[in-house]
C-alpha cells in the first residue's frame, strides 16, 4: 500500500514536526501545562510555526518535498535532542469511568469513520476545487507566484502552508487528513479544558456534541479550514483562561502567535487579535497591572504571523485584505461591484427569510452543512451565563460566530461550535440522565445513514465509510469519478490540453487534479471579463447597439470628459468613445492620455477599436463618475461618440470640454440617441479571448449560450475537442 | 498601528493616473466600421465617414454634396437577403447645359449592378434589388457611381458630376 503509506507519511509527518515546534516552545517557555494538555497545546501552538516555515519556504522558491523533509527531519532531531518528548508526569483530574467510557467508545467509532474519509480521495467542493487547487500549483511552481486570476489564491493561506508540507509527500489526502488531526485536537482539548477548571463532565458532553456534528465531520476530513480554525480558536480561549488564572506572561507568546495565526487561517479568524488583546488588557486593567508588556508582545506576534499574507497581497494585487476591501484598495483584480454582490449572496444565500436559519443549519442542511437537530437546543446555552465559564465561553463564541452574519453557510459557526457546545453542556449536565441521552440521540441522528432520513437531499455529510478506498485498494480514480463531479471534465482537460493551457470556465472544476490554468469566470475580474466577452454576442442588450452622440460647436480642445451624473444600480459601459470633427473621426494620437474614475485601468478598452471590449464602471453608477480624454495638444473638435449597449438604463451623462483656457465646461445639450444595427461578434470575440491567452473555453451543458456556441462553433471559431460529463472544451481556432 | 500603517501605505498606492492609446484593433472582423449604417444622408452628423472617394467634404445647406469623378460610399450591411439599392441625387441644369443626360453606372463591390439613365436636370430617384451573391454579410459594402460625362470648369478643371441627398440599401 504504497499510496497509503505515503498519505499517512505526509499528515503524520506534518503532525509531528508541528507539534514538535510547538513542543520546543512550550517546553522552551516553561508553559505550567499537564501532559495531555502539553501533547494538544503543542501541536496547536506549533502548526503556526511550521505554517510560517512553509509559508517562507514558498517565498524563497523552495517548496519541495526534499526541502520540506530535511526542514521535516531537523526540526523533530533536535526537539528529541532537546528532550522535548519526555513527560512531565503531571496529568489532569481523571474522568469519570463512565463518561470515559462514552468518550471513548463513540469517539473510536466517529474515529474511525473519520479517518477512512480523511484518507479516502479528496472529494470535497472547495478542497478539491481551490484549497489544493492552490497547494498543488505552489509545489508545482516550488513556490509562490503572482495569481492574479484566482482570488482564492490571495486569501489568507496559513492553513494552505500546513497543507502544501503534507501534499508534498501524501498528495490530496495527506492535506485532508492533515486537517482531521485538528478535528481530533479540538474535543480532546475541549476536555482538557473541562478537567481542568471543574467540569469534566460538562466537557466531554460538549466534545461530544461537537465531534459527532455532521459538519465537523464532512469539514474536518476534507481539505478545508474551519475545523483548524475552531481548534486554533479553542486553544487561544484556553490559553488565556490559563493565563488569567495563572497570570504566567510566557503565555503571551503562544497566545499572541495563535491570535495571528487564526488569520492566517481564514480573514474572519482575524477576529482573535482584538478579542485576546481585549482579554488580556481587560484583566491587566482590573488588576492594575502593566497593559503594554501584554499588548506590545500578543500584538506584535500576531503582527508577525499576519502581516507576511498583507503584505504578500499588496505587493502582488494591491490590496492587504484581496479579495476584500476593494473599496479601500482599488485595483484591477476584484471589482467593488463584484465584491458586493459576492458578500450579498454570503448574507442570503436563497433563504427567504433568517426565520429559516435554525432549521437549515440544524435539520436540513441546505445552508451547506448540518450541525445535527440536537443544536436546536442551542439557546439553554444561555442559562450558562449564571457561571463564570458559561459567561467566558458565550463571549468566545459570540465573538468567533460573528463572521455568521456576514456569511450564514453552515461551516461558519464551526469556530464558535466548540463554545456553544460547552456553554450548552454546562447546562444539560445539571439535569441527572439528559446529557447522555442527548448524545445518544445527537450519535445516533449524525450517523451516515440517518442522516438522509431527515435532511435535505444533497446535504453535505459523510456518506460511507471508505476504509478501502482509503487504504487505496480500491483504485483513486474509481472512487473520484463516482463521487467528485466534474472529475472527468478535469480528466478531459488532462488529456485534450497542452501543458500551460489557459482554460475558461463558468463553472467551478476541481483544479485540484488537473496541471492546467484554469479561469473560472467569478475569481478574478480579468476572468470575468473574458466571461462577459463570451456572453455578450449572445445578449442583445448587451451588444453594443445604442450609439450616444455629443455635438457641440467646433472649437479647439484640450480634451473631452463624459460625466456620469446619476445614481442607479446599473453599471456603466462604454465600448467605444470616438472624436469626431466635421463627421471625421480624429486620429487616436500617441499624445493621448485616458483617465476614468471608477476602474481607472480599463479605460484603454474604450478606445482600442474593438466593439467586444469595454470599459466599465465595474459597481453601480453614482454622481462623478468620468471617462477623460486629454488630446495633449489642442484639437478642433464638434462631436463626441460613444458606443454603448442598452443595458444601462440609468446611466445619464453629460459632456465637458477642457478648453485652452484650461477650463472644463459643459458641451453642447444631452447626447441624440442613436440604434446601431447588431453584428455578429461571435469570431471578434473568440478573437480577443486569443488575444488575451486564453487558449480554451469549458461549456457546461447548463451554461449560457451551451446551445449557440453548440450549434455555431465554426462562426465563433471554437473546435469541439472533446465531451463528457455534461461539457464540451472547446479549442479556441 | 501596523494595520493602520499598512492601510494607510496600501490607500496610497497606485491607482494610475493615466493611460496612453492602446494598439488599435484591427483583425476583429469590421470592428472600426461596424457603427455605419447601411443607408447615409448628406443631412447626418456623420456623413462623412460614409465617402470613400470624389464627394465634396463639405455639405451644400448641410443636406447635399457635390461628386466628381468617381464617386465611391460604403456601407455596413448586417444581412444581405431582399435589400435594393436606393439613391436620391439631383443633376443641376448648369452642368446638364454642358453635358447633356448622363447615364450612371452603379457598382457594389466592384461589380455592375444597374445603369441609370437621366435624360433632363432635376431631382431623380433610383431603386434596384441586389443579388445577395453581390454584398457581404456584417461587412463594409462599398459602392461606386460612374457618370459617363461630368461637368468640368472652364476656370480650374474641377469635374463635378451630380448632386447626392442620400443612399444606401434599404429592404
Amino acid at each position: 500500500m504504497p499510496a497509503a503509506f505515503s498519505i499517512l507519511f505526509g499528515a503524520l509527518f506534518t503532525v509531528a514536526a508541528a507539534t514538535a515546534l510547538g513542543k520546543l516552545l512550550t517546553r522552551g517557555l516553561a508553559l505550567e501545562l499537564s501532559d495531555q494538555e502539553d501533547d494538544l497545546i503543542a501541536f496547536l501552538t506549533g502548526a503556526p510555526l511550521l505554517s510560517s516555515l512553509v509559508l517562507a519556504l514558498c517565498a524563497l522558491g523552495l517548496a519541495n518535498a526534499g526541502v520540506f523533509l530535511a526542514a521535516g527531519t531537523a526540526i523533530l532531531a533536535f526537539a528529541v535532542r532537546r528532550g522535548v518528548y519526555r513527560r512531565r508526569g503531571t496529568a489532569l483530574p481523571p474522568l469519570d469511568p463512565f463518561w470515559r467510557a462514552l468518550l471513548l467508545g463513540l469517539g473510536a467509532v466517529f474515529a474511525v469513520v473519520y479517518v477512512a474519509n480523511a484518507m479516502a480521495p479528496e472529494i470535497s467542493p472547495d478542497g478539491s476545487a481551490y484549497h489544493l487547487g492552490v497547494v498543488s500549483r505552489y509545489l508545482r511552481e516550488g513556490g509562490f507566484h503572482r495569481i492574479t486570476t484566482n482570488m482564492y489564491a490571495n486569501l489568507s493561506q496559513g492553513g494552505e502552508m500546513l497543507f502544501v508540507f503534507a501534499f508534498a509527500f501524501g498528495m490530496h489526502s495527506a492535506a485532508a487528513l492533515t486537517h482531521c488531526a485538528f478535528l481530533f485536537a479540538l474535543p480532546l482539548l475541549m476536555v482538557c479544558y473541562g478537567r481542568r477548571f471543574g467540569f469534566p463532565i460538562a466537557a466531554v458532553c460538549g466534545a461530544l456534541l461537537v465531534a459527532l456534528s455532521p459538519v465537523i465531520g464532512s469539514d474536518g476530513t476534507s481539505a478545508y479550514i474551519d475545523v483548524a480554525l475552531a481548534a486554533a480558536a479553542f486553544a487561544l480561549f484556553y490559553l488565556l483562561q490559563i493565563w488569567d488564572t495563572s497570570r504566567d506572561r510566557s503565555l503571551w507568546v503562544p497566545i499572541g502567535l495563535l491570535a495571528g495565526f487564526l488569520y492566517a487561517l481564514k480573514y474572519t479568524g482575524g477576529l482573535a487579535v482584538p478579542y485576546a488583546l481585549g482579554f488580556v488588557l481587560w484583566k491587566s486593567y482590573r488588576k492594575r497591572t502593566p497593559l503594554l508588556p501584554p499588548l506590545a508582545v500578543i500584538g506584535t506576534l500576531a503582527a508577525a504571523m499576519m502581516l507576511p499574507w498583507m503584505i504578500k497581497n499588496w505587493i502582488w494585487v494591491g490590496n492587504p485584505f484581496s479579495p476584500l476591501l476593494n473599496t479601500v484598495f482599488p485595483n484591477p483584480y476584484v471589482t467593488i461591484g463584484f465584491e458586493q454582490e459576492y458578500l450579498q449572496s454570503l448574507r442570503h444565500y436563497d433563504l427567504a427569510s433568517a426565520r429559516e436559519i435554525p432549521r437549515a443549519v440544524t435539520i436540513r442542511g441546505s445552508l451547506g452543512g448540518l450541525l445535527g437537530p440536537v443544536f436546536l437546543l442551542s439557546p439553554v446555552a444561555l442559562f450558562a451565563l449564571i457561571r463564570r465559564a458559561g459567561r467566558q465561553l458565550l463571549l468566545a463564541a459570540l465573538v468567533f460566530g460573528l463572521p455568521f452574519v456576514a456569511n450564514i453557510g453552515c461551516r461558519f459557526t464551526i469556530p464558535a461550535l466548540p463554545f456553544i457546545g460547552l456553554a450548552m453542556a454546562l447546562v444539560l449536565t445539571n439535569v441527572p440522565g439528559l446529557a447522555p441521552a442527548l448524545i445518544a440521540i445527537h450519535a445516533v441522528l449524525s450517523w451516515p445513514g440517518v442522516i438522509p432520513r431527515y435532511a435535505d437531499p444533497g446535504v453535505w455529510y459523510l456518506r460511507h465509510v471508505p476504509w478501502k478506498e482509503a487504504l487505496r485498494i480500491r483504485p483513486e480514480e474509481r472512487y473520484l469519478r463516482a463521487n467528485l463531479q466534474h472529475y472527468e471534465v478535469v480528466r478531459l482537460i488532462e488529456q485534450a490540453t497542452p501543458p500551460g493551457a489557459r482554460v475558461l470556465t463558468f463553472t467551478p472544476i476541481p483544479e485540484a487534479y488537473t496541471t492546467r490554468d484554469i479561469l473560472v469566470d467569478y475569481q478574478s475580474a480579468s476572468n470575468h471579463q473574458a466571461g462577459q466577452i463570451l456572453w455578450n454576442p449572445l445578449m442583445p442588450e448587451r451588444a453594443p447597439t445604442w450609439q450616444l452622440v455629443f455635438r457641440f460647436a467646433a472649437q479647439p480642445l484640450r480634451g473631452l470628459r463624459v460625466l456620469q451624473t446619476a445614481a442607479a444600480r446599473d453599471f456603466w459601459s462604454v465600448t467605444e468613445f470616438r472624436v469626431f470633427s466635421s463627421g471625421r473621426e480624429l486620429e487616436r494620437g500617441q499624445t493621448w492620455r485616458l483617465r476614468a474614475k471608477p476602474n481607472p485601468w480599463d479605460i484603454p478598452l474604450a478606445f482600442d477599436n474593438s466593439l467586444v471590449t469595454y470599459w466599465s464602471s465595474a459597481e453601480p453608477v453614482r454622481p462623478g463618475m468620468f471617462l477623460e480624454v486629454d488630446f495633449g495638444r489642442s484639437e478642433i473638435a464638434d462631436s463626441a461618440v460613444l458606443v454603448c449597449s442598452h443595458d444601462q438604463w440609468g446611466v445619464r451623462l453629460a459632456l465637458e470640454g477642457h478648453t485652452a483656457a484650461g477650463l472644463w465646461t459643459p458641451l453642447g445639450a444631452g447626447p441624440e440617441m442613436h440604434d446601431l444595427p447588431p453584428i455578429s461578434l461571435r469570431r471578434a470575440a473568440v478573437d480577443e479571448l486569443k488575444h488575451r491567452g486564453i487558449d480554451y473555453v469549458l461549456i457546461f451543458d447548463s451554461d449560457f449560450g451551451a446551445i449557440d456556441y453548440k450549434a455555431r462553433a465554426e462562426e465563433w471559431g471554437m473546435v469541439a475537442v472533446g465531451e463528457t460529463g455534461g461539457a464540451r472544451l472547446y479549442r479556441l481556432s | 498601528m501596523a494595520f493602520a500603517g499598512l492601510a494607510l501605505l496600501a490607500g496610497c498606492s497606485s491607482v494610475p493616473d493615466s493611460f496612453p492609446v492602446p494598439p488599435q484593433r484591427r483583425d476583429a472582423p469590421a470592428p472600426r466600421y461596424s457603427h455605419l449604417r447601411s443607408f447615409v444622408s448628406m443631412s447626418d452628423w456623420d456623413a462623412a465617414e460614409y465617402l470613400v472617394q470624389d464627394v465634396s467634404a463639405h455639405a451644400g445647406d448641410n443636406t447635399w454634396r457635390w461628386t466628381f469623378r468617381h464617386p465611391g460610399l460604403r456601407f455596413y450591411l448586417t444581412s444581405t437577403e431582399r435589400l435594393k439599392f436606393v439613391m436620391d441625387f439631383a443633376i443641376a441644369e448648369r452642368t446638364f447645359e454642358q453635358t447633356g443626360p448622363v447615364i450612371l453606372a452603379i457598382f457594389v463591390n466592384g461589380k455592375l449592378l444597374e445603369r441609370k439613365r437621366c435624360q433632363q436636370p432635376g431631382p431623380h430617384h433610383l431603386e434596384y434589388a441586389v443579388p445577395p451573391v453581390m454584398l457581404r454579410p456584417n461587412a463594409v459594402n462599398n459602392v461606386r457611381i460612374e457618370a459617363d460625362k461630368v461637368w468640368i470648369s472652364p476656370a480650374d478643371g474641377t469635374a463635378l458630376g451630380f448632386i447626392l441627398v442620400r443612399a444606401g440599401f434599404t429592404n
